[in-house]
């Protein structure tokens, strides 16, 4: 019991629920015993030979991520690619089914329609206006060099994407995702769709995918990778996906997008996200909104981690994005407990004038009294700790 | 002859271990994960990787709950930013306790499993703590936090 619980309604009603959600997964399904058997999967053991694809569906599962909206922070690629991506507007078709033992085509496609329909149903069911994709759909298929097939339906209202991971067999393991109905604005590009096989943990080099639409007057659009590499697709279908290789144990948490206008202007969709990782005036007035905010920094900030261990593994050097990322959640977090603090010119600047800099003349970092504050901080302390010693290897 | 007597055992151990966990090890992958097909295969996975170190391991309830937390945290990891339904589905028929799940699939993954191994798994902060690797201040946070979007959803 800590004091945390002292709120007894709330915990009681917590442990009511998690209990009886839990008791909804059926025990008369989760018997069954280790032995070898031709039991089709329900909870009894698979069996040596099926639980070799089982593993192999769970590894595949747990490499192959899909995200739908924002995305973050870019990642060392070492080459782009985006010769296996058909044209906007076309459709392709597999050369998977020639090669592997898979579901045949048309049943990977029918039942990613099938997930597309529930997904317009679902939304629908939760009240969310105009769920049903309307307009001209575009169905393009395609097959990422690991055998993976990918399968994007593109409305002027929605795009949605369905993965069917090569893995042999008939199994079909479509990860899906929820209809983005929200339309981009005339100059503007939506990210819908996230897909990568890299990332810690993994063993091989990868693939990462970006799928949106484009507003009228978009005509490209570019991902631009931490070592300068591009990879551009055109856009004035009104949608665009891009597929880009890169390295092991690289995650990809935040996409620098640019896009091209039909004036010729050029759009960074990179700064418009650092914006949005402040709290602005208009949240701090409205209740909860700076909480719900904080929140959501602080869950990135387990990708925060992730970035500084990708940069420790690569050289032991951060990027500007992860300093700029990490520094945002912290100051976002002091700020939901109340401190008036900002960061200007290197310094975190409060109230009562600039945190003293540490003794090597580098950020100071110093906390005021915020415990819920302890891990950004870390996060920062840490990041900061890696672009001192980096600025003194320069300066050496 | 002592190897194979040996394999034997450990078969019939993780045999056992399998009848007497798995129930419990899935029911807790799906109030982590929300999937009861992730939470199947989470469990699977961890019984077929732990052939190889089952000798090693102390106290396999606890290694295997470990295994199970953390698996599925890689998975989420990859799939934060999915957009959370806003929905309440009717999981069990009783409204109080549909609405009160669907804010808990709401919280963050971090958030969500301090919740649910406090709650539902009856471990102390500091076990929470232990278990995600995490700092016992940063669990007693997110507790903190989990509780305040609660009850504020709930309102």
């Amino acid at each position: 019991m800590t004091d945390l619980d002292h709120d007894h309604e709330l915990a009681d009603r917590l442990r009511r629920t998690l209990t009886a959600v839990a008791e909804t997964v059926d025990s008369t399904d989760l018997g069954g015993s280790p032995q070898a058997d031709s039991a089709p999967a329900g909870g009894r053991w698979r069996g040596p030979a099926v639980l070799v694809a089982a593993v192999t569906l769970a590894a595949g599962a747990a490499a192959t991520g899909w995200v739908l909206g924002r995305a973050s922070a870019p990642a060392q690629v070492a080459s782009a690619r985006t010769d296996e991506i058909a044209a906007p507007g076309a459709t392709t078709t597999s050369t998977v089914d020639d090669e592997v033992s898979v579901a045949p085509a048309a049943e990977r496609r029918s039942r990613c329609r099938a997930e597309f329909a529930r997904a317009g149903a679902l939304n629908a069911e939760a009240g969310i206006p105009n769920a049903t994709p309307s307009g001209t759909r575009h169905d393009v298929e395609f097959v990422h060099p690991s055998g993976d097939t990918t399968i994007l339906m593109i409305s002027s209202t929605s795009l949605f994407a369905c993965t069917l991971p090569d893995r042999g067999g008939t199994v079909l393991d479509p990860n899906v995702y929820e209809l983005d109905l929200a339309a981009p604005g005339s100059d503007d590009i939506t990210v819908d769709a996230i897909w990568w096989t890299s990332g810690p943990g993994t063993t091989g080099p990868g693939q990462v995918f970006v799928a949106g639409r484009a507003g009228d007057g978009v005509e490209s659009v570019e991902v631009v990778l931490p070592d300068e590499t591009a990879a551009d697709v055109d856009a004035r279908s009104g949608w665009y996906a891009v597929l880009v290789d890169v390295p092991a144990d690289v995650g990809i948490f935040e996409e620098r997008m640019h896009w091209t206008t039909s004036d010729g202007a050029m759009h960074d969709r990179r700064a418009d996200l650092l914006d949005e990782e402040t709290p602005d005036e208009a949240c701090a007035a409205r209740p909860g909104c700076v909480e719900d905010e904080v929140a959501r920094l602080l869950e990135e900030a387990e990708t925060a981690e992730y970035r500084r261990a990708a940069a420790v593994l690569r050289d032991g050097r951060v990027t500007d994005t992860e300093w700029d990322t990490v520094r945002a959640v912290y100051v976002a977090c002091l700020r939901s407990t109340g401190v008036d603090i900002r960061f200007e010119n290197d310094l975190f600047i409060t109230s009562g004038g600039p945190l003293p800099a540490d003794g090597d003349g580098g950020v100071a970092v110093a906390p005021p009294e915020a415990p819920e504050c302890d891990e950004p901080y870390g996060l920062v302390a840490e990041a900061h700790g890696l672009l001192d010693a980096e600025r003194r290897l320069t300066e050496d | 002859m002592i190897g194979v007597r040996s394999e034997l055992a450990q078969a019939a151990e993780i045999e056992a271990a399998y009848a007497r966990e798995r129930a419990r090890l899935v029911r807790l992958a799906y109030l982590l994960s929300g999937s009861r097909e992730l939470a199947e295969d989470v469990v699977q996975t961890v019984f077929a990787e732990v052939h190889e170190r089952w000798f090693y391991i102390d106290d396999p309830p606890a290694y295997l709950r470990r295994a199970v937390t953390n698996r599925v945290r890689d998975t989420q990891r990859r799939q934060y930013r999915r957009p959370r339904s806003l929905a309440v589905a009717t999981v069990t028929g009783d409204v109080e306790i549909d609405e009160m799940w669907a804010r808990v699939q709401q919280l963050g993954p971090a958030q969500r499993a301090v919740v649910v191994l406090h709650f539902y798994e009856d471990l102390s902060l500091v076990e929470v703590s232990r278990l995600l690797g995490r700092r016992p201040a940063t669990v007693r946070s997110d507790l903190h936090r989990a509780l305040h979007i609660l009850k504020r959803r709930l309102e």
